[in-house]
């Protein structure tokens, strides 16, 4: 599976490639992704082999919800882990 | 290779840009470009470290330039160029060569669809490898600057760190982008580097005295230097003339920056610190160990992964005291037995930073007590020698020096007092400065 896939653009950018190792919250606030100070945050420099799997947090108010829901729920940049998922209803996008 | 493909850590690189909705390619050719390589792929004539030390070889403004594949095209050209499969007539042409070797049996959609597309990269080869080290073991990333590939990145070398987590045995990047990888599997380790805390946790103490660049070094230019001196520039009788007021800029700069005076001292300064070069120096550490040649990996650095890392076991800081009676003197306070002592010590962990303190101290002729050598700073020294029945203790810290004192221009101070009953006495208490 891994490196079947075109990685998305942000990873290919030197803005993201030169800070994300030094300035990881900086990166994330950028993209518009707050997090708070008491959460810890670590880099994890991917080897030449071996991808992560982004797992995105479950929101708060979402323990009804079928996987169908959930899996509506997701958004691209919540795999790449630059946003969170938010608990909007399937459907109910604004 | 240190190239501007290796740039985590850097700054200035603007802010970062999120597309909304991003599009998988932005344009047609984006696509086919990528196609291609992955096509092209299944003649295994190249393997995706290989494809990577393509990009990293692009020149330096071109890299910062181009879009992600453009650098893509300009591989793929170059790697089928070097790999025989086109001429570079027929890729400036953009005819084919009727002379030209042909691969058979041709390259199939099926073929690209089934194989070269979804084929996973470098699967784990030998899981029975021992692995060198355990996890949450210290190591520190080596300072190799190899002119071949590496996935070792400038930011992590020279870095302690702790292994966080064994992922199994592959190939070994640095090797397969030159055609060794099937010699060198490897295991590769997760490894964290505890002083990146990004500012949640407790910042790590540094240590006070990693300073590589020599004052020379540092100096500004000198002014002195007359610009019309300056060989090369075009000139007439009124002297170096340019076709543009760029260009005059330019050679200004670049003549402000060859001034003579820094010319000479800095060489100066490169011989004194090549002078001492095997020894640990932190400036030389910079510098590879045997000769650099391109398309290899660092010397030394075909063994795998483990070759990048050394063990970095906290202990205590090590050395030497050596502690001699070299006579008596007369004091105010009696006839004093005299001790030089010098003492060499290695920092726990840091293999780069080591302290020379010599020095002697005076004890009261008659006393039997324990002496105490006891030297003020960061560094904490423990040793213990007998000395013409004077048991000496030595358990303090002190200011850590660079290895050789001529690299840092700081005075050492040690106080060494005896230690015990009577002879706290100011008296037996001498303070030996450091020579410089």
């Amino acid at each position: 599976m891994a490196g079947s896939r075109a990685a998305p653009g942000l990873v290919q950018v030197c803005p993201y490639r030169s800070r994300a190792v030094i300035d990881p919250r900086g990166v994330l606030k950028e993209f518009g992704l707050d997090v708070s100070p008491d959460v810890e945050v670590r880099v994890w420099d991917s080897t030449a082999e071996l991808r992560y799997i982004v797992l995105p947090e479950r929101p708060e108010g979402t323990e009804s919800l079928t996987e169908e829901q959930l899996t509506a729920l997701v958004t691209r940049d919540a795999m790449v882990g630059v946003a969170r998922v938010k608990a909007v209803q399937a459907g109910d996008k604004a | 290779m240190n190239g501007v493909h290796d740039m985590g850590g850097m700054h200035d690189m603007g802010p970062i840009q999120a597309e909304k909705n991003e599009p998988v390619f932005h344009e047609r050719w984006e696509a086919r470009i990528y196609v291609l390589t992955r096509a092209l792929g299944a003649w295994r004539k190249w393997n995706i470290d290989t494809g990577r030390f393509g990009i990293e070889q692009i020149p330096p403004a071109d890299y910062l330039r181009m879009s992600y594949y453009e650098k893509w095209h300009v591989r793929l050209v170059e790697m089928l160029v070097k790999t025989g499969l086109v001429l570079r007539s027929e890729v400036e042409t953009g005819k084919p060569d009727p002379g030209a070797a042909k691969m058979k049996p041709p390259l199939t959609v099926e073929q690209v669809s089934g194989v070269a597309l979804n084929r996973a990269i470098a699967p784990s080869v030998d899981p029975n490898i021992a692995p060198r080290f355990k996890t949450g073991q210290k190591v520190r990333a080596k300072n190799i600057n190899p002119a071949g590939h590496t996935r070792l990145p400038r930011y992590a070398r020279g870095k302690v760190g702790r292994i966080h987590v064994d992922h199994g045995v592959y190939n070994f990047p640095d090797t397969n982008a030159h055609g060794l990888g099937e010699k060198t599997p490897a295991r590769v380790f997760g490894c964290a580097s505890p002083p990146l805390s990004f500012g949640v946790t407790r910042l790590r103490p540094t240590t006070p005295c990693i300073s590589t660049c020599g004052t020379t070094i540092l100096n500004t230019p000198d002014p002195s230097v007359c610009f019309a001196e300056v060989e090369g520039i075009p000139r007439d009788e009124g002297g170096p003339v340019f076709s543009e007021p760029w260009q005059a800029q330019g050679s200004a700069r670049a003549h402000r920056c060859r001034g003579r005076r820094r010319l000479r001292s800095g060489k100066k300064e490169l011989a004194r610190r090549l002078s001492g070069f095997g020894k640990p120096d932190p400036f030389l550490e910079g510098l590879p160990d045997g000769v650099l040649l391109a398309n290899q990996p660092a010397s030394g650095m075909k063994g795998g992964f483990l070759e990048m890392f050394e063990g970095a076991e906290e202990g205590p800081d090590v050395g030497n005291v050596d502690v001699r009676f070299i006579g008596a003197r007369n004091h105010a306070l009696g006839r004093c037995g005299v001790f030089a002592f010098k003492m060499a010590v290695q920092m726990a962990g840091e293999p780069r930073l080591s302290m020379d303190l010599s020095g002697e101290f005076l004890v009261r002729l008659g006393d039997s007590v324990p002496i105490q050598l006891e030297a003020h700073g960061p560094a904490r020294l423990v040793g213990r020698q007998k000395i013409e029945n004077v048991d000496v203790q030595l358990d303090g810290t002190g200011e850590m020096a660079n290895h050789r004192q001529d690299h840092l221009p700081l005075i050492h101070r040690a106080v060494i007092k005896s230690g015990g009953g009577a002879c706290t006495r100011p008296s037996s208490m001498a303070a030996c400065t450091m020579s410089a």
